[in-house]
């Protein structure tokens, strides 16, 4: 048996006096479908902001394809280059004023301040950044640099951009296009129309995929909520995910429309993609997964296969005792 | 002064503004950052551009400033000041954004304006710096020693030649993208014959057309040394695409929306009419203002009663206003000399102004004597071939920013715009977009400054106040916040205001002056809110076809 | 060693310009706050307070008014008249606002009182108030009690006709500053096409009775502090000059000292450890303070014996202060006062801070937000009266621009505290303070740059917290 592709370990996140999540355990296999169940107030969504990066947790560990995910979103190199090159002109700068005024001893000594300012205020921040990276306490909250690792996931609130087209929404998902580089789109312009070409067909594939491909050029504050939902699945699988975390992905969709998700999510676990699906509707949970984790006052109260869950009295307890 | 120049004048200060606008739209309207400290980046742009043309600073004159590069080779030239001043703006801009970017829209708007300040309060009390609070003078705009031109020597009939080609190329480039979206069939001949016979895509066309014209009209020019007439003729060009233009843009008016629009542009010239004729402070106000409300109230009463005139309500203002300038251009002028008898002079100033290129007057120039008209003298002043040069400036930034937005780059600035979290979960990062747009922008205000310094020819700190920032809001929201073309309207609007309202200013009495100035700031303040509320997206997405085109062309985009 | 003014001067004068920023900035967080409009217009609420007042302090001097002037500084009966309707509808439309006619019968009164004796006292407020305004043209406190009133009735309206339809379109906060950006605008340029641009100031006689003597209220003293090897001695002078010699001098020896903080100490833990037992306005830390500064006073002016100035000493500093700007100060801390009175122990301020936490769940519990909403307003419009009025007076001089220059150190208070009022009062003084202490520690920094200080600051402060110094939801 390989090693599970997100394992969560004695996580832990505690909002002003409310803990959410209080010592949730559990693993993810590669390729399966797994629901993720409990009832109000169980810490569900909670776990899934802290697994996508969204919030940092306060104690535990999470781990995606063996890495920690501290690890995963620390700051990239480019990020530290800015920061510190910002902090470096502003050290010289003020250094600089300083050695202007100094300047009545001479220019040497000038100069020396001046650089010597900007040395001090690069390495002081690439020295604070290295520092707290090297602490166990990293509080890293990057989803961005988790969803290029393959950990994408869906908003229980559907985020559409509103302003922005059906088509538009979906052409926005896919990663590194050349076209969003400023400098790329003043000098290598056949390059990023070739590519956008690429993108469009590949967003309109997309839209037929999830049948509607009418609604394309249509804002997307204009889709039905069922549309919305499918709008959101299909702008995360144009990231060509690794680990799909869906928050909800039928709530307020009819039924036949959620058939039709259905179908489409098993048709792309059979094709390798990984799922977790929190869900409220029982009976699109227990027709999907494959394995079941049920949540109950921020922990993992049981976990097993749907037969097993359905007539768990733990279970039953933990919804019907909460209301 | 002829009305002309005035046009040409107003014309610069769009242009300028409008650059601004095209920087804080890409800030606001692209990515959602609302920056109401965009005013410190023009003032970054516009005092180092003066820093690296002036010559250096010499003691014991009444100018002190840090540095002056104007005799240094290459550095000291316009080109390199201009790229200086956008660059220096574009890096100061990224700088300011990374202490503010993770704060909340409103403290970001608060912070950055307060930079602003700071950059205002240092240049005011830092003597050294840039002259302090006094004016900052002693460069000169490029080429101005050689202006006015009389096209007798060889440098002047160059220049003339090259603001021939401007002039041509930009009307010619303009021609062809109405043809090509409308196609009219008399006018298209009347391309083909202006592009000297070229079908290739309109820049490409026009952009030959204009160095071959402009190669004929310096020739022209050095052997025969007729302004005049080529003056005449181009002009005379520019007039019939400027009709054909709005025509087309309005060709879908019927006749009853069409009347109503010169009624209303009419009733606006009537209720102006007192304010020139009656004596009386008082008198003159109430019943302008009366004359005022009556056609604001009639005009609003109409909407109620007409389907008509209700779903084209912004065109018939849009043609009632194109009247109404039509009249103030070509008929007003005339009044004067006509009452005063002097029919030479009424023809000459109607001549003076329909061949706007040109300007009339002066000691240095060409001597005409027309039949009908008497004496003239021809000359092509500085301002004209600046304004040449400021418009080329903002139709190429104008592309360059079109260019940038209707891209991938573009899109994820404007999903940032909607929605920063979507951004984030999808493998991006917000930042270093946000950083890259307020630099962009940033630039673009530092571009605008430089013009400034150049038109100005003397920097003040007083004239880079916050009020500068809330114009240019005020530009973006009337002419649609996102949308570029919408930000030169708007910035030929207000100015259109300004001046309209300076020109009135001028019937009243000096005494009162501040406080009509006063006024006419109130209502800005007032047409703002209403814009606000009802148009929130401008006033150039409300045309219908223009919806239509906003999003073939958000999808066009994504093409 | 001669005294000159030094760190504790700038500081002195920090507070001072701390409580005037603070008058506007209480306004102004209020507003943010429950009515979430970030007003931009605010500083020009002050100017049109200050401009107001000159209807009774100059009317002479306002046109389309001065007509109804008969003399310098006194008004015809039909001026009287206009000055007596303004006053009362004043009174009564800041009533109106508070629900409608209903609210004029006492609704928002929150106990149940009939009806007549509701309308009886509005009116009776009303006519009163506008009977002292008339009567006492042209006094400058009548001026800025007609001011007091005017704005009272007149900025709810801003609420009311214009930011109330634009909150209900459900625009986003950065839009709200735009919205109140152009009305701001609008209230700038409408006060200058009225008055036109010319410097104005207000005709007050500064001079009040003060123990048999004559005290000019705009005059500083200087109150000069020693530190000798004997204890410490303070000499208050006047600054007239002519007039040498001191006020009076107390001085203090060590075991004086001594004793004083240790009374003092007691008196503050005395006061915090009674209030941890009892909930009421006063809360535990402004009991102790407030315990802790009588005490400090009281035994200040028991202890001191009167001696001569001190030849040589330690430390010699000077605070140079006039009692107009202690009054300000005195001032904006009694309206502060108030307003926490008002929070604390009203119901509407209860329901003001309800529905500054969660305004849907207030709702929900059958709050009227609406009319928390326009109490707020009214409380910043009497606020910004009080302030703009304050400001002409402290310096002599009131322009367009005047409310508009205090507005980015105001802003730059709420800010720094966190939206909240508590946190922009203490924003203020830390803004006010920073200001003028920043001028003064650093060594040719000029007078134009007190505004960029304080922005420095609050970019600081930013940087490590970006929600502000009490804020944070």
């Amino acid at each position: 048996m390989s090693d599970p592709l997100l394992a969560v370990e004695d996580l832990r996140k505690t909002f002003g006096g409310i803990v959410a999540v209080d010592g949730a355990t559990f693993e993810i296999e590669s390729g399966t479908i797994t629901g993720l169940i409990g009832p109000n107030g169980a810490g569900k969504t909670t776990t899934f902001n802290l697994i996508s990066g969204f919030y940092v947790p306060d104690n535990g560990r999470i781990s995606y394809r063996g890495t920690d995910l501290q690890y995963l979103m620390a700051p990239t190199d480019m990020e530290t280059t800015i920061w510190g090159s910002a902090a470096g002109f502003s050290g010289g700068v003020i250094g600089a004023a300083v050695g202007l005024g100094a300047f009545s001893f001479g220019a040497l000594p000038a100069l020396a301040i001046t650089i010597g300012g900007a040395a001090v205020g690069a390495g002081g921040y690439i020295a604070e950044e290295r520092l707290t990276q090297s602490r166990e306490q990293a509080r890293n909250a990057r989803p961005y640099q988790l969803a290029r690792e393959g950990l994408v996931r869906t908003f229980q609130l559907t985020r559409e951009l509103g302003e922005m087209t059906a088509l538009e929404n979906l052409m926005l998902a896919p990663q590194g296009q050349a076209g969003e580089s400023v400098i790329n789109t003043w000098f290598r312009r056949d390059k990023v129309s070739t590519e956008e070409e690429t993108v469009r067909q590949r967003g309109v594939e997309m839209l037929e995929l999830l049948e509607i491909e009418h609604l394309r050029d249509e804002p997307a504050e204009n889709l039905s909520g069922g549309q919305r939902k499918l709008l959101e699945l299909g702008r995360v699988l144009m990231l060509d995910p690794e680990l799909i975390l869906l928050d909800e992905p039928v709530a307020g969709v009819n039924p036949t429309l959620t058939q039709k998700l259905m179908d489409r999510i098993e048709k792309l676990s059979s094709e390798g993609y990984t799922f977790c699906i929190v869900e409220h509707d029982m009976n699109v949970i227990m027709e999907l997964s494959e394995t079941i984790i049920v949540m109950n006052e921020g922990k993992r109260l049981i976990q097993g296969p749907p037969e097993q869950i359905r007539n768990n009295d733990a279970v039953i307890d933990a919804y019907l005792g909460v209301e | 002064m002829a009305v002309a120049d005035v046009v040409v004048s107003f014309l610069l200060l769009v242009s300028i503004y409008g650059i601004l606008a095209l920087g804080l739209n890409i800030k606001y309207g692209h990515t959602g950052l609302l920056d109401f400290g965009h005013v410190g980046f023009y003032l970054v742009g516009a005092y180092t551009a003066a820093l690296f043309v002036l010559g250096p600073d010499t003691p014991g004159d009444f100018t002190v400033y840090v540095i002056g590069l104007g005799n240094v080779p290459l550095l000291g030239t316009w080109p390199i000041a201009i790229l200086a001043g956008t660059l220096l703006a574009a890096v100061i801009g990224g700088l300011v954004t990374l202490p503010t970017i993770r704060l909340r829209e409103d403290y970001l708007a608060i912070t950055v304006l307060g930079i602003s300040v700071i950059f205002q309060r240092v240049i005011q009390s830092e003597t050294w710096l840039a002259n302090g609070p006094d004016a900052l003078r002693g460069y000169s705009p490029p080429l101005q020693s050689y202006f006015p031109v009389t096209g007798q020597s060889l440098v002047g009939a160059v220049l003339f030649g090259v603001f021939v080609a401007v002039v041509w190329g930009l009307t010619t480039a303009g021609f062809g993208w109405l043809c090509r979206h409308r196609s009219p069939p008399l006018q298209t001949r009347l391309y083909q014959f202006a592009a000297l016979g070229q079908t290739a895509a309109p820049l490409r066309g026009a952009v030959l057309a204009a160095l071959g014209v402009g190669a004929i009209t310096t020739v022209v020019i050095i052997l025969f040394g007729i302004i005049l007439p080529v003056g005449l003729v181009v002009s005379i060009y520019t007039w019939t695409v400027a009709v054909t233009a709005v025509r087309l843009h309005y060709s879908e008016l019927s006749r009853p929306a069409l009347i109503t629009a010169i009624l209303v542009g009419s009733g606006l010239l009537v209720s102006l009419v007192p304010l020139a004729v009656i004596e009386t402070v008082s008198i003159q106000i109430a019943v302008t203002l009366s004359a005022l409300s009556v056609l604001v109230l009639s005009y609003y009463i109409a909407i109620q009663r007409s389907a008509v005139i209700a779903a084209n309500r912004l065109s018939i203002i849009g043609v009632g206003s194109l009247w109404f300038v039509s009249i103030w251009y070509f008929v007003l002028p005339l009044v004067d000399p006509l009452t005063a008898g002097r029919l030479t002079g009424a023809l000459q100033t109607l001549f003076q102004n329909l061949v706007w290129m040109l300007a009339f007057g002066g000691d240095v120039g060409v001597g005409y004597v027309i039949i009908g008209l008497g004496e003239l003298t021809v000359q092509l002043d500085y301002p004209r071939i600046q304004l040449a040069g400021f418009i080329l400036f903002l139709t190429g930034l104008f592309y360059i920013v079109e260019q940038t937005v209707q891209t991938p780059f573009g899109r994820v600035l404007r999903a940032i715009r909607n929605d920063e979290t979507v951004v984030e979960s999808l493998g991006k990062n917000p930042f270093t977009y946000k950083l890259q747009s307020m630099m962009i922008g940033s630039g673009l205000a530092g571009f605008a400054g430089a013009l400034w310094a150049m038109y100005a020819q003397g920097l003040t700190f007083t004239t880079f106040a916050p009020r500068v920032t809330f114009i240019i809001l005020l530009i973006m929201f009337v002419g649609g916040v996102g949308n570029n073309k919408g930000m030169i309207f708007g910035a030929a609007l207000f100015w259109a205001f300004q001046q309209a309202t300076t020109q009135l200013a001028g019937f009243f009495p000096p005494a009162i002056r501040v406080n009509i100035q006063a006024f006419r700031l109130v209502i800005v303040g007032i047409l703002f809110l209403i814009v606000l509320y009802y148009l929130p997206e401008g006033l150039l997405t409300q045309e219908g076809s223009t919806t239509g085109e906003q999003r073939t062309r958000r999808t066009e985009g994504a093409e | 060693m001669t005294a000159e003014t030094g760190l504790l001067n700038a500081m002195m004068t920090g507070v001072v310009t701390g409580s005037i920023v603070a008058l506007g900035a209480t306004g102004l967080a209020l507003v943010y706050d429950i009515a979430e409009v970030p007003n931009f217009a605010h500083g020009d609420l002050l100017t049109l307070g200050a401009y107001l007042a000159l209807l009774v302090n100059k009317p002479n001097t306002v046109p389309l008014f001065d007509v109804f002037a008969s003399e310098a500084q006194q008004v015809t009966p039909t001026g009287a008249a206009i000055l007596f309707v303004l006053s009362a509808g004043g009174v009564l439309g800041s009533v109106y606002h508070l629900g409608g006619v209903p609210a004029l019968k006492g609704s928002w009164w929150g106990i149940s009182a009939p009806v007549t004796l509701a309308l009886a006292v509005h009116v009776g407020i009303a006519v009163l108030v506008g009977v002292i305004v008339v009567i006492a043209v042209p006094s400058f406190l009548a001026a800025v009690l007609f001011s007091f009133v005017m704005l009272g009735a007149t900025v709810p309206l801003l609420e009311s006709r214009i930011f109330r339809p634009f909150r209900n379109k459900d625009i986003e906060l950065a839009m709200m500053l735009v919205v109140s950006l152009a009305v701001a605008f609008v209230v700038r340029f409408s006060i200058q096409t009225l008055y036109g641009g010319e410097i104005r100031f207000y005709a007050v006689d500064t001079t009040l009775p003060f123990f048999g003597g004559q005290l000019d209220v705009t005059m500083a003293k200087f109150f000069d502090l020693f530190l000798t090897n004997g204890g410490i001695f303070m000499s208050i002078q006047s600054t007239r000059t002519g007039e040498s010699g001191a006020v009076a001098v107390l001085s203090y020896g060590w075991i004086e000292v001594a004793l004083m903080s240790v009374l003092t100490t007691t008196a503050v833990i005395v006061a915090y450890r009674y209030r941890t037992t009892s909930a009421a306005v006063v809360g535990k830390r402004l009991a102790a303070i407030s315990a802790g500064l009588v005490t400090l006073v009281f035994s200040g002016a028991l202890l001191s014996a009167g001696v001569d100035t001190p030849e040589t000493s330690i430390i010699a500093t000077r605070i140079s202060i006039s009692p107009l700007r202690i009054g300000i100060v005195v001032l904006a801390l009694t309206m502060m006062a108030a307003l926490h009175y008002i929070l604390q122990a009203t119901t509407l301020g209860k329901t003001m801070r309800a529905t500054s936490d969660n305004r849907e769940l207030a709702l929900v519990r059958g709050i009227n937000t609406r009319r928390v909403m326009m109490s707020v307003w009214i409380i910043a419009g009497l606020f910004a009266a009080i302030g703009g009025t304050m400001l002409g007076f402290l310096f002599n001089s009131i322009t367009i621009n005047l409310g508009f220059n205090l507005l980015l150190p105001m802003f730059a208070g709420v800010i720094l505290g966190g939206i909240s009022v508590y946190g922009a009062i203490l924003g203020s003084y830390i803004v006010g303070l920073a200001m003028e202490v920043g001028i003064y520690a650093i060594p040719g920094l000029s007078a134009t740059y007190r505004i960029p200080v304080a922005f420095v600051v609050l970019l600081g402060v930013l940087l490590l917290k970006p929600e502000g110094i009490v804020g944070g939801k």
